[in-house]
């Protein structure tokens, strides 16, 4: 083989590899070949999802059930239980996204703002299979961006107190009442350390947003101000420090981080914990034998408001679908089945069927159900990502940590300079 | 076919001559069966490097358009505090756990190279830990290091004494990963074990007879004849040290201490939709890097073992 022959072989080579790597995904290309959605050959959808084994497995039984109903469309499932957001975004960097996606609330305005994602407010706005009206607006507003609806929320779960009822009734303490306030729970939680066991623990639930908000402040505004620094906003943050670091009702933070706050909770170390509505908690105690009754309490009020967070999460549709259509019809079919799925549905017809779906949270419905009147998420930001970062090591660390166990926590001076920080970030 | 027994002695001079460099112009086989390296390096080293250079003159978003920003990256990257803690984290790593990481492995590798029972047995278990998936290290010094329920913690309660949140307190940060670079000691160990082992036992008889202890040897006959591999080493922990990713990223670290210049990049790329940006960090991280084994570099003849060095 000469010199000009062996060269010209590994230019080919080279060629070829960056051919076949940098080419479509083969359903798509097949589908863009096969002709439009009008033929009767099923188009083939994908919807990336972050779903556990158990989890992936009954989403595709939903998915099978869907693709037997109708003959537009057949759709699988692609799990990504890893590392989830790089392996979607370096998909949609090589053009080969996913048609459908799940995306958690923090994300969706990245995405919209990108144009990584679809507005569907026409598409919504021309369809009747789901009643819009319907939704909770805490969730549904986490999947709007500068007006408009990018996607919509399946899961929409608030955070509610998980309490130990037997120990309780134990020390005399009545059960938490449904206009309880934070003032009451600082109370409760005294009552209830002694003996090795503590009131409450906390690794960063509630978000110190909760706080927050009940004392009327806020984080930031959806159009970027930050108001970290408000009155209402300090306070919030003092009435979270008064409860976060008096180890006379909540367990000191390296412990919680070490033993784990739910599993403190299920051993009966702690009495009080917060937790997402649906979070496997009665499941739990009952198979480590079942030692104490668990209680579901609402949040407790704040001075100003009542409320609590709410984590949600969206299917949307990717850009790069060559189907929008068909792959709006599959947004809505899967949406609707899994308003019946085991997660509290985030509209209002569903959130009493959770009882029904999920067993171990029949008594606690009327709970769930008044959560989610109240509950919001967060303010998301385009640059929500790199804001909750810095709030986590600014803010919140300093602060559930006790300044790293050197004390002499100024939660004045710890917002000023996350407010500084979350100023350059958005400018 | 030429008929050599026609041609005069000039045209079979001047026929072999051609016939030789025809020869050597017919490039080596060889070449075809090393082209996969090239090939997969062009493609999975040298294409991406070129194009996060050109990334680092954009903002790129990862999930959108690139839009050119010129130098934009590199100027913000002059006073952006997070790249600036995150590069000083990493060197901080690198200068304290560079040397000790060095000391520990030649350590272990003179005490394998003495001449005790079951010596291949404790070689294979001083080896082991360097097999085992950074991953899967961090999961276990994160087991270790915990501060309530941890192996050290519970040990130093043991005597007495109250350990410190490793990787909590942000003071204790470096030090736990400092302490946990000590896992691949055992890697480092192979390439010592070999090079102690060459070294003539004339040398060593020869400094006995002149007077010369157990540590004046080391210092003076074995630590002179391992340099090449010192430097080897040297090299390649510097820049082991700058890339380390795996446990931080499985760890993390109080107070951004353990917000390592490769996690920070990662970061800020995929968390943060900043592709170009990062693209500019790698950049400014590679000259650094560069410019440190440059350095090293330059110091090459203080590495070589040579008879005239010694004398």
């Amino acid at each position: 083989m000469n010199k000009k022959k062996l060269a010209s072989f590994l230019v080919f080579l080279v060629t070829a590899f960056l051919l076949v790597a940098c080419g479509g995904n083969d359903s798509a290309s097949d589908n863009k070949t096969g002709g439009n959605e009008t033929e009767k050959e099923k188009v083939e959808l994908t919807i990336a999802t972050w779903a556990n084994e158990q989890e992936a497995k009954e989403f595709d039984a939903i998915l099978e059930e869907i693709n037997v109903s109708q003959d537009e469309y057949t759709i699988k499932q692609m799990v990504i239980p890893q590392d989830y957001y790089t392996k979607i975004q370096t998909m949609i960097a090589g053009n080969q996204a996913p048609d459908l996606i799940w995306l958690a609330q923090e994300y969706i305005p990245a995405y919209a703002k990108n144009g990584a994602v679809l507005d569907i407010t026409e598409k919504l706005n021309s369809q009747t299979q789901i009643n819009m009206d319907d939704y909770l607006d805490g969730s549904l507003n986490t999947a709007i961006y500068e007006g408009k609806i990018y996607g919509l929320p399946w899961i929409g779960q608030p955070y509610v107190v998980y309490y130990n009822k037997t120990l309780f009734a134990e020390n005399g303490i009545n059960e938490p009442a449904e206009d309880w306030t934070w003032e009451d729970f600082k109370e409760t939680a005294k009552a209830l350390t002694k003996d090795g066991i503590y009131g409450f623990a906390t690794t960063g639930n509630p978000p110190l947003a909760v706080w927050i908000w009940g004392e009327g402040g806020e984080i930031v505004e959806k159009d970027g101000t930050v108001k970290l620094t408000t009155p209402e906003t300090i306070s919030g943050l003092e009435l979270a420090k008064s409860i976060i670091l008096d180890e006379t009702m909540t367990m000191p933070y390296q412990e919680a981080l070490s033993m784990g706050v739910e599993q403190a909770f299920v051993n009966g170390k702690v009495a009080m914990m917060v937790g997402g509505a649906n979070d496997d908690v009665e499941r739990k105690v009952e198979e480590a034998g079942g030692q104490f009754e668990v209680g579901m309490a609402i949040m407790p009020r704040g001075s100003k408001q009542h409320v609590t967070f709410n984590w949600t999460a969206s299917t949307l549709i990717s850009e790069q679908t060559d189907h929008p259509d068909v792959a709006f019809q599959a947004l809505l079919d899967i949406t609707e089945k899994m308003f019946d799925w085991k997660v509290p549905a985030p509209v209002a017809s569903k959130v009493e069927k959770i009882g029904e779906i999920n067993p171990y949270k029949a008594y606690a419905v009327d709970i769930i159900k008044k959560s989610t009147e109240i509950s919001r998420g967060f303010n998301n930001l385009p640059e929500q990502n790199e804001l909750g970062g810095n709030q986590w090591e600014l803010l919140d660390l300093p602060i559930l940590s006790n300044n790293n166990g050197k004390g002499n926590v100024d939660v004045k001076e710890l917002a000023e300079l996350t407010e500084e920080a979350f100023k350059a970030i958005i400018e | 076919m030429e008929d050599l027994s026609k041609m005069s002695e000039q045209e079979k001079i001047a026929f072999l001559v051609k016939q030789q460099k025809k020869k050597k112009r017919r490039p080596s086989p060889g070449y075809l069966f090393i082209a996969p390296w090239f090939i997969s390096y062009f493609i999975f080293g040298l294409f991406p490097m070129v194009l996060s250079f050109i990334m680092s003159f954009t903002d790129w978003p990862v999930i959108g358009k690139p839009t050119f920003v010129g130098l934009e990256n590199y100027r913000d990257l002059l006073v952006d505090r997070s790249f600036h803690n995150s590069l000083w984290v990493t060197i901080r790593y690198a200068i304290v756990a560079v040397p000790i990481g060095m000391a520990a492995s030649f350590t272990i590798a003179l005490i394998m190279a003495s001449k005790t029972k079951g010596l291949s047995v404790y070689r294979t278990i001083y080896y082991l830990p360097a097999v085992v998936s950074g991953v899967a290290v961090g999961i276990i010094w994160r087991w270790i290091l915990d501060p309530n329920n941890g192996l050290i913690n519970n040990l130093l309660a043991i005597i007495g004494i109250k350990g410190p949140g490793w990787l909590t307190d942000p003071d204790w940060v470096l030090p736990s990963y400092v302490l946990m670079s000590l896992w691949g000691a055992g890697a480092g160990m192979l390439t010592y074990l070999v090079s102690i082992n060459e070294v003539p036992l004339d040398l060593h008889e020869a400094a006995e007879i002149q007077g010369a202890g157990f540590f004046k040897r080391i210092f003076l006959v074995v630590i002179p004849y391992v340099r090449p591999i010192l430097y080897y080493n040297l090299i390649m922990g510097i820049i082991g040290a700058f890339k380390k990713f795996n446990d931080a990223y499985i760890l993390g670290g109080a107070g951004n201490q353990g917000q390592f210049i490769m996690l920070q990049i990662y970061d800020t790329a995929f968390t943060y939709f900043k592709m170009g940006y990062a693209s500019a960090m790698s950049w400014i991280f590679l000259i650094i890097v560069l410019a440190i084994t440059l350095l090293v570099f330059k110091f090459t003849d203080f590495w070589k073992y040579s008879q005239e060095n010694e004398e």
